[in-house]
C-alpha cells in the first residue's frame, strides 16, 4: 500500500483556504481574455521593463473598473527593484479623481487612497536566503491577510546568479523547481500568481517564440506573455498565449497610466 | 563566491554543532534545504523533538523572511521621503521626471569619450552643493580630477570656502577589484561603514572591474555582479540614496544579412552591406538591471568654439515607461556640464 501523508492544519489555515475570496474572473479583461481563473500562473516575459504593466494591473485590482465589485488583495514580492512605488500611487491618485467631477469630488481623496492601498501588500527582497525564507512564510502571510487574491512576483529569476557556485544549473529547471515551491501554497489558498522573467532567461530558444510554443500545463504556467517595445514611440505589443489560443494586444503609454488599443 | 547562506552560519537555537554534523551528514547543509525538509524526518535525524524542529523552522522564517509593508505605509513614506535626487541641471531632470530616481539603479553608457565622466562629476558638485548632501564617489579607472572640480566650482564663481565644503563632501574612494567594490557595499549594507547623509554613490566606472571575469563562463563575475545589485538595491531604499553606474557602449562594424526577396541579384555580385552596431557592456544579466538608463553621445565639436562641446542625452530604459526615448541636450564647457 502507498504510504499517504496528511498535512495537520489548524482551524486558521483551514478557514483561510475555505474563504470565498473576490471574484477574479473580471480582472484586467483588457489582457486577459475571456478572463482569470481561480489557480492561474501567468508568466510575463520581454527584455523592456514590466513596471508600467504591473502597475495598471495592480491600479485596476485595487480600484476594479465595475462598480460594485470587489479589490483584490495583491501580495508583490519586489525582487528586482524595479517596480515604482511612486507611480504606483500617482496613477492610483489620478484614477481616484477621475472617478468624480469637480463638483462631487469629495473633500478627502487621500482617505479613499489610503482605503484601496490597504489591500496591497509588499515584500522587499534583497537575496536568496531572505526570498526562499519569504517563499516558506507565504503559508502565514496568506492565514494573515485573508483578502490576497493576486500574488506577483517581479522578477522570479533575480538571484538566479547568487544561487550559482561552481555547478551551474539550468535556467529552465531553476525556474522550475521556484514555480513548484510557489505553487504549493499559492493553489492551496487559491490565489493567482503571476511572475516576470528576463527575455534572456531560459535554457531553450524556442520557448520564445509564443506562436508555435506549447503549453504545458504540468509545467506549471498556463498562461505566457511576452512584451515587446513596438516602435520605440510608447507602444508597446503584448502577446498572449494560453493552452487553447494565442492573440495580440497592443497598448501606449500615456501621461496617466496605459492605454490599451 | 557567495551562494545560498549555510545552517551553521545562521546561529540559530537549538542547532548545536552535533545536531549540525547530522545534518549535513544528510545533506542538509543550507537554509533552503532545511526549510524543504520534512518536519518529521528532520525530527528523526536530528533526534530533536518535532516542537524544537517547529521553533528553528519558525525562528528562520522570523529572521529571514522579509517585512511584510502594508500600501497604507507605504503612501506615508513616499509622502515623507525623497523620491528622486536632482540634479541641478534642468534639462536632465525633465527628461528624468525629476531627477535621479532614490532606491534605484541608474546607468549613465555610453561610449568612450562621450562625456560620462564629465557628467558623472558634475552631478557629484550638483549634488553636493546642496549643504545636507554627501556623495560618495567610486573611481576605478584612476582618474578621478579634483582639479576638474576645482575648476567647475571657480568657474561657477564659488569662493575658496564654499569650494572647500563641497569638496569635502565628495568623498573619493579608488577600487580596483570587484571584491574590494562588493566589499565596500557590503560594509555600508551593515553599518559598519556609516557616511553621514549620503545622498548619491556613483560608480566610474563598473566594466573596467568586470572585464578580469571575462572567460570562465563569467560564473564568478555574475555571482559578485549579483550581489553587488542585492547590495545596492538595499543601500538605495534603506538609506535613501540614489546609486549611478557607469557603463561602457561598445561599437563595431557587422555585415548586414539582406533579405533575398524581389533581388535577382546573385549574392556574389551583391554590393556588400555594412552597419554600424552598439552594445551595452556587463552582458545580458546586467541590461535588465538598472531602472534608468541614460545614452550619452558626443554631438560634433562646435566649430566657433573649440572648448566646448554638446551632448544627447536619450532615456533608453526606464521603469516609467512614459519618459522612455526622451532626450535632452548638454553643454560640455569650462562651467562644466549644463
Amino acid at each position: 500500500m502507498a504510504a499517504t501523508k496528511c498535512k495537520i492544519e489548524s482551524g486558521v489555515q483551514l478557514f483561510a483556504r475555505l474563504i470565498r475570496k473576490p471574484e477574479i474572473e473580471n480582472f484586467y479583461t483588457d489582457l486577459f481574455q475571456p478572463g482569470l481563473r481561480r489557480n492561474d500562473v501567468v508568466e510575463m516575459f520581454g527584455n523592456i521593463s514590466f513596471s508600467s504593466l504591473l502597475i495598471d494591473m495592480i491600479s485596476e485590482a485595487l480600484l476594479p473598473k465595475q462598480t460594485n465589485a470587489r479589490p483584490l488583495g495583491v501580495l508583490l514580492l519586489n525582487t528586482a527593484g524595479q517596480f515604482s512605488y511612486v507611480e504606483l500611487v500617482n496613477e492610483m491618485k489620478t484614477k481616484v479623481e477621475s472617478l468624480y467631477t469637480n463638483e462631487d469630488r469629495p473633500a478627502d481623496i487621500e482617505s479613499i487612497l489610503q482605503k484601496a492601498l490597504s489591500n496591497l501588500f509588499i515584500l522587499d527582497i534583497y537575496n536568496a536566503t531572505q526570498m526562499y525564507a519569504t517563499i516558506h512564510n507565504l503559508d502565514t502571510i496568506f492565514v494573515q491577510n485573508l483578502n490576497i487574491s493576486l500574488l506577483i512576483v517581479d522578477t522570479l529569476t533575480a538571484f538566479y546568479w547568487l544561487e550559482q557556485g561552481f555547478k551551474i544549473s539550468k535556467m529552465d529547471l531553476y525556474i522550475k523547481t521556484l514555480l513548484k515551491m510557489i505553487q504549493k501554497v499559492s493553489k492551496e489558498y487559491k490565489v493567482t500568481f503571476m511572475y516576470t522573467r528576463p527575455g534572456y532567461f531560459g535554457s531553450s530558444k524556442d520557448s520564445d517564440n509564443l506562436e508555435t510554443c506549447e503549453i504545458q500545463v504540468s509545467e506549471g504556467v498556463n498562461i505566457k506573455i511576452q512584451l515587446l517595445d513596438k516602435n520605440s514611440t510608447g507602444e508597446y505589443q503584448v502577446n498572449v498565449k494560453t493552452v487553447d489560443s494565442y492573440y495580440k494586444k497592443c497598448f501606449c503609454t500615456l501621461n496617466n497610466g496605459i492605454k490599451w488599443q | 563566491m557567495i551562494t545560498m547562506q549555510k545552517l551553521k552560519d545562521l546561529g540559530l537555537n537549538h542547532l548545536s554543532e552535533a545536531v549540525l554534523k547530522r545534518l549535513t551528514q544528510n545533506h542538509i547543509i543550507t537554509l533552503l534545504d532545511f526549510l524543504q525538509e520534512d518536519e518529521m524526518k528532520l525530527s528523526a535525524l536530528t533526534k530533536l523533538r518535532l516542537n524544537v524542529i517547529l521553533s528553528v523552522r519558525a525562528e528562520i522564517l522570523t529572521k529571514f523572511s522579509a517585512p511584510i509593508i502594508n500600501g497604507t505605509t507605504l503612501l506615508k513614506r513616499i509622502s515623507e521621503t525623497r523620491t528622486v535626487l536632482n540634479t541641478g541641471i534642468l534639462s536632465l531632470d525633465s527628461i528624468l521626471l525629476g531627477g535621479i530616481p532614490v532606491g534605484y539603479i541608474t546607468e549613465l553608457c555610453g561610449l568612450a569619450g562621450s562625456g560620462k565622466t564629465q557628467l558623472s562629476l558634475q552631478l557629484a558638485v550638483n549634488c553636493a552643493r546642496r549643504l545636507e548632501n554627501t556623495i560618495l564617489y567610486i573611481d576605478t579607472k584612476g582618474d578621478f580630477s579634483a582639479i576638474r572640480i576645482q575648476k567647475i566650482l571657480d568657474a561657477n564663481g564659488c569662493s575658496h570656502k564654499d569650494m572647500a565644503e563641497i569638496m569635502y563632501r565628495i568623498r573619493v574612494v579608488h577600487i580596483w577589484t570587484m571584491e574590494d567594490l562588493v566589499e565596500l557595499f557590503k560594509s555600508l549594507n551593515d553599518k559598519t561603514l556609516i557616511i553621514n547623509n549620503l545622498a548619491l554613490i556613483i560608480v566610474d566606472s563598473l566594466p573596467c572591474l568586470m572585464m578580469q571575469y571575462i572567460g570562465d563562463e563569467n560564473k564568478i563575475g555574475f555571482n559578485l555582479l549579483n550581489t553587488l545589485v542585492n547590495y545596492s538595491r538595499f543601500i538605495g531604499n534603506q538609506l535613501n540614496v540614489g546609486i549611478i553606474y557607469i557603463n561602457v557602449q561598445t561599437r563595431w562594424i557587422d555585415n548586414d544579412i539582406l533579405d533575398v526577396e524581389d533581388d535577382d541579384m546573385s549574392s556574389a555580385l551583391r554590393e556588400p552591406t555594412y552597419i554600424e552596431k552598439r552594445n551595452r557592456c556587463l552582458g545580458k544579466y546586467w541590461q535588465n538591471i538598472p531602472a534608468v538608463v541614460l545614452l550619452l553621445e558626443k554631438l560634433e565639436d562646435s566649430a566657433t568654439d573649440k572648448d566646448s562641446a554638446q551632448i544627447k542625452v536619450t532615456v533608453i530604459n526606464s521603469n516609467i515607461a512614459r519618459n522612455v526615448n526622451s532626450q535632452c541636450f548638454l553643454n560640455l564647457n569650462a562651467l562644466g556640464v549644463i
